[in-house]
């Protein structure tokens, strides 16, 4: 019985290392305001990518491994958006709104194709991410773009492999509606935009369509019998995960300020994951208060253990941990569900 | 006669619910018994518990003592219980795929070169293949198999000569005693059969004994020295086979028909039957299959589909639905539906209430109030107002009225239906049913695992819903009783296709004559 209120193993074990680092944080002087400062930043940075994985755990399409796909919709957007001049928080919005009907239509293939793979669409997605990218890094050399903030100084063509979005609309959501309260900065306007985003999804999953793509999600076999179109239901669900994923990395260039095109999308899925299963999912069934719990605890652990690490370690040091937490919490929420299923 | 097996108060438990309780039985040795029972009634856990399935030992073990030879056993795996001298010919069968005829044989048993090397602990024998063949073609022989090319995996054999070389792997051993076969001729042909009964009985003679698991009555009866019936995990009884009939067993096996009085069920008769029609419906999995199976209904009439198990039966719904591969037709009304339309079939008013209703019925971490709804706001557009937002005060109203008039017990509408007890969520299932307002249903094995009191309101409900929605209703049931007392009409299923379609007024000698497939 005790079990059943404890959280789940990564989470404690992430807890008591985030408590670990916080105490060492405190003692090596990092001041308070600056790490509420930058986890504001990070969580404006990562929180709409976690988000995106939640409809395709949820149909049952599995964690989206293939994130990267959505990623590369945003990226195209956000360089159109940029040649034909958009500026300021107007090409923010631009930007997003250009990249959903890349991510749409390559959500929609994408899902097909995840649907012919049944069973193992978490392995199909790794690669299917891993082909668009290097696809898209032949595409971004030979794309027909002329600004020349974009292009490369030598050459006059193919886009750079990192674009400055100085002048075009670097920081325009975090600055929206900002605010500061002491030392610490309260990005509202990016804050508002998330929290749009999240009652968005989460008055979806109240509507008909959201409870029957839970359900295909849950028990395929009890939604196929009660008038479910799984394919359908699914496809959709990967369609929102890719535009959710697109939206997030106009999101991230916006805050990070530079787009980064070529292989840079390529590990994108990776802590985006981790984020959402150290939330307490297991992979299965998410809810939002899981991915919003994952993306706080996984972002405080990256900026807790960097100060710390270079302080008291080699810095190298910091980002080795990083790699093996995130890669055990996969691993180990992998071994969970196929528990759960019966397999082992 | 010389006791080999002596089974002496064999209980087993699966939580609270016993699959086997107080089991005592004795076998001889060269004796062939025959063991049947309807699905459920605890066959497979008694062959687990001899043959070793690591099963049991998870789910807790079992109590009771098993004697082979004089010697108290409790093989923890296959392996343990197959150097016992106990060999099991599995019904989904135990081969390696991608090995050959002689490497599946010989499995275990390799015939070994001399170890290339003798350091102590790092022995490596060479297997001989030359001589695996050529023993593994000798034992195949004494079975009457010949041909086999032994370079080829036994995936690229049919499913009958798979059943041969498993057979061969499991009379391969020295030191058998006790040989059990379950359902070995279920995939088999007439002549294959007679030709693996043969070499049954060729088994027996040579003093091994043998534990025969069969649907098919009369080959049990002409091959068994004696015929165990268990039902609901208790040994019934225990017939010779010398004094016995097909019928006699087979009611054994059912069981109750005289326990209860037949309710007489006063109903319209039945029409022209061409309400709900299904036209040479073509399917098959795991073993059971549907060969041409055609039935029409009536509108308003409840229907009973009974059989021996492993008839077809349990695959209708699934069939019908899609959710195995078919072919045939279905008409509802006039329309022509193809099986697995499943929008066509929602729209025409068809509802399926699968037999596995933990798997297959019910969202387990969803509460009682959705569980109860979904169907009617995915199918029909209920309760979801203009905004397309769910409206939860009317769901919960809804889900209200429906646990009160059934008396689901839960804690609320919102307590997780996988925490309610088997008849509960059988009663959720059922309010799911009554809230969609179905023009007519196929319910499997609507009171499997679920005790006496909730049984009767159940069928009580069916009933009603007939009487008061005019709902026509398809029950499949290996309870005859329970047909009797609620249909119309009963079919008996018999090989995959209706063998004749009966009114309950008539003598169960007739049903039981069909279960069997012969007419009185």
């Amino acid at each position: 019985m005790i079990k059943r209120y404890l959280p789940p193993l990564p989470q404690i074990i992430i807890i008591v290392f985030i408590i670990i680092l916080l105490g060492l944080a405190i003692k090596i002087d990092i001041p308070a305001s600056s790490l509420i400062n930058d986890l504001f930043i990070r969580l404006i940075l990562n929180c709409v990518l976690v988000i995106s994985l939640i409809p395709m755990v949820n149909s049952g399409a599995g964690l989206n491994f293939g994130l990267p796909i959505g990623a590369v919709a945003g990226l195209l957007g956000m360089v159109m958006t940029a040649q034909f001049g958009g500026k300021g928080l107007t090409g923010f919005i631009l930007s997003i709104a250009v990249s959903i009907p890349f991510a749409v239509v390559s959500g929609a293939v994408y899902g097909r194709m995840l649907n012919r793979v049944k069973g193992r669409e978490e392995i199909a997605a790794t690669f299917t991410g891993f082909s668009i990218v290097s696809i898209m890094c032949l595409f971004w050399v030979v794309a027909p773009f002329t600004h020349p903030q974009m292009i490369w100084v030598l050459g006059r063509s193919g886009l750079r492999n990192t674009i400055g979005l100085r002048g075009f609309w670097e920081k325009s959501l975090y600055n929206l509606l900002q605010f500061k309260a002491g030392d610490i900065i309260i990005p509202a306007g990016s804050l508002l935009f998330i929290g749009i985003i999240l009652l968005c999804l989460y008055f979806f999953s109240r509507t008909r369509t959201g409870m029957m793509m839970n359900a295909a999600g849950e028990n395929e076999s009890f939604a196929r019998i009660n008038g479910v179109d799984i394919a359908k239901i699914r496809k959709l669900s990967v369609i929102m995960s890719t535009v959710l994923a697109s939206a997030g990395t106009c999101i991230y260039a916006q805050q990070y300020g530079f787009i980064e095109l070529y292989s840079a999308p390529l590990m994108a899925a990776f802590p985006a994951i981790s984020a959402l299963l150290l939330g307490g999912s297991s992979g299965k069934r998410v809810f939002l208060r899981h991915a919003l719990l994952g993306v706080i605890l996984y972002q405080s652990l990256y900026l807790l253990s960097l100060p710390v690490a270079n302080m008291l370690l080699v810095p190298e040091m910091a980002e080795i941990i990083r790699m093996i937490v995130t890669s055990f919490i996969i691993l180990y929420a992998l071994a969970k569900k196929s528990e759960e299923r019966g397999d082992v | 006669m010389e006791n080999i097996l002596e089974i002496s108060g064999l209980s087993k438990k699966f939580r609270s619910n016993y699959a086997l309780k107080d089991i005592s039985l004795s076998l001889y040795r060269g004796e062939i018994l025959g063991l049947v029972g309807a699905n459920g009634s605890g066959k497979t856990t008694l062959m687990n518990i001899l043959s070793g399935n690591p099963l049991i030992r998870e789910t807790g073990g079992f109590t009771g003592t098993i004697k082979l030879n004089g010697k108290i056993i409790s093989p923890a795996n296959p392996s343990d219980s197959l150097k016992l001298g106990i060999g099991m010919v599995y019904q989904e069968f135990a081969l390696i795929p991608s090995f050959t005829a002689p490497e599946n044989i010989m499995s275990g048993k390799e015939i070994r070169l001399r170890p290339v090397t003798s350091l102590p602990g790092l022995s490596v024998p060479l297997i001989d293949r030359k001589k695996n063949i050529s023993k593994a073609e000798s034992i195949l022989s004494s079975i009457g198999v010949t041909g086999i090319d032994p370079r080829v995996p036994v995936t690229e054999f049919n499913v009958s000569t798979r059943q041969f070389i498993e057979f061969a792997r499991v009379i391969n051993s020295k030191t058998l005693k006790l040989l059990i076969l379950d359902e070995p001729t279920a995939v088999l042909g007439r002549d294959e059969s007679k030709r693996l009964i043969d070499e049954v009985r060729r088994i027996a003679d040579k003093g091994i004994t043998v534990i025969f698991i069969s649907h098919r009555l009369e080959e049990v009866l002409s091959l068994c020295h004696r015929i165990a019936v268990l039902r609901d995990g208790i040994l019934e009884s225990v017939f010779a086979a010398s004094d016995t009939s097909a019928e006699e067993i087979a009611r054994c096996m059912l069981g109750g028909i005289h326990d209860r009085a037949i309710k007489t069920h006063s109903h319209t008769s039945p029409g022209n039957c061409d309400y709900f029609r299904i036209k040479n419906l073509n399917s098959g999995s795991g073993g059971e299959c549907l060969k041409n199976f055609s039935l029409n209904v009536s509108k308003g009439e409840i229907i009973g589909i009974t059989g021996q198990s492993g008839q077809g039966q349990m695959l209708l719904g699934k069939a019908v639905m899609g959710l195995i591969p078919s072919d045939g037709e279905i008409n509802i009304n006039d329309e022509k539906i193809l099986p697995g339309d499943t929008e066509s079939l929602f729209r025409s008013g068809f509802y399926y209430i699968p037999e596995e209703r933990r798997r297959d019925g019910l969202l387990p971490e969803n509460s009682v109030a959705e569980n109860i709804l979904f169907t009617t706001i995915s199918t029909k557009h209920a309760f979801t107002s203009r905004s397309g937002l769910l409206n939860t005060v009317k769901i919960h109203e809804a889900a209200r009225k429906y646990i009160y008039d059934l008396s689901i017990k839960c804690t609320g509408i919102k307590q997780k239906v996988c925490e309610l007890s088997g008849g509960n969520q059988q009663k959720v299932i059922l309010s799911r049913a009554l809230s969609l307002k179905p023009e007519i249903m196929m319910i499997f094995e609507p009171t499997r695992g679920i005790d006496i009191g909730a049984k009767e309101m159940i069928l009580n409900m069916l009933i009603e819903m007939n009487r008061e929605m005019q709902t026509t209703i398809i029950i499949v049931s290996s309870e005859l009783d329970e047909l009797m007392r609620v249909c119309d009409r009963i079919a008996v299923l018999y090989e995959g296709s209706i063998f004749s379609v009966l009114t309950p007024e008539l003598p169960e000698e007739i049903f039981i004559h069909a279960f069997t497939g012969r007419a009185l």
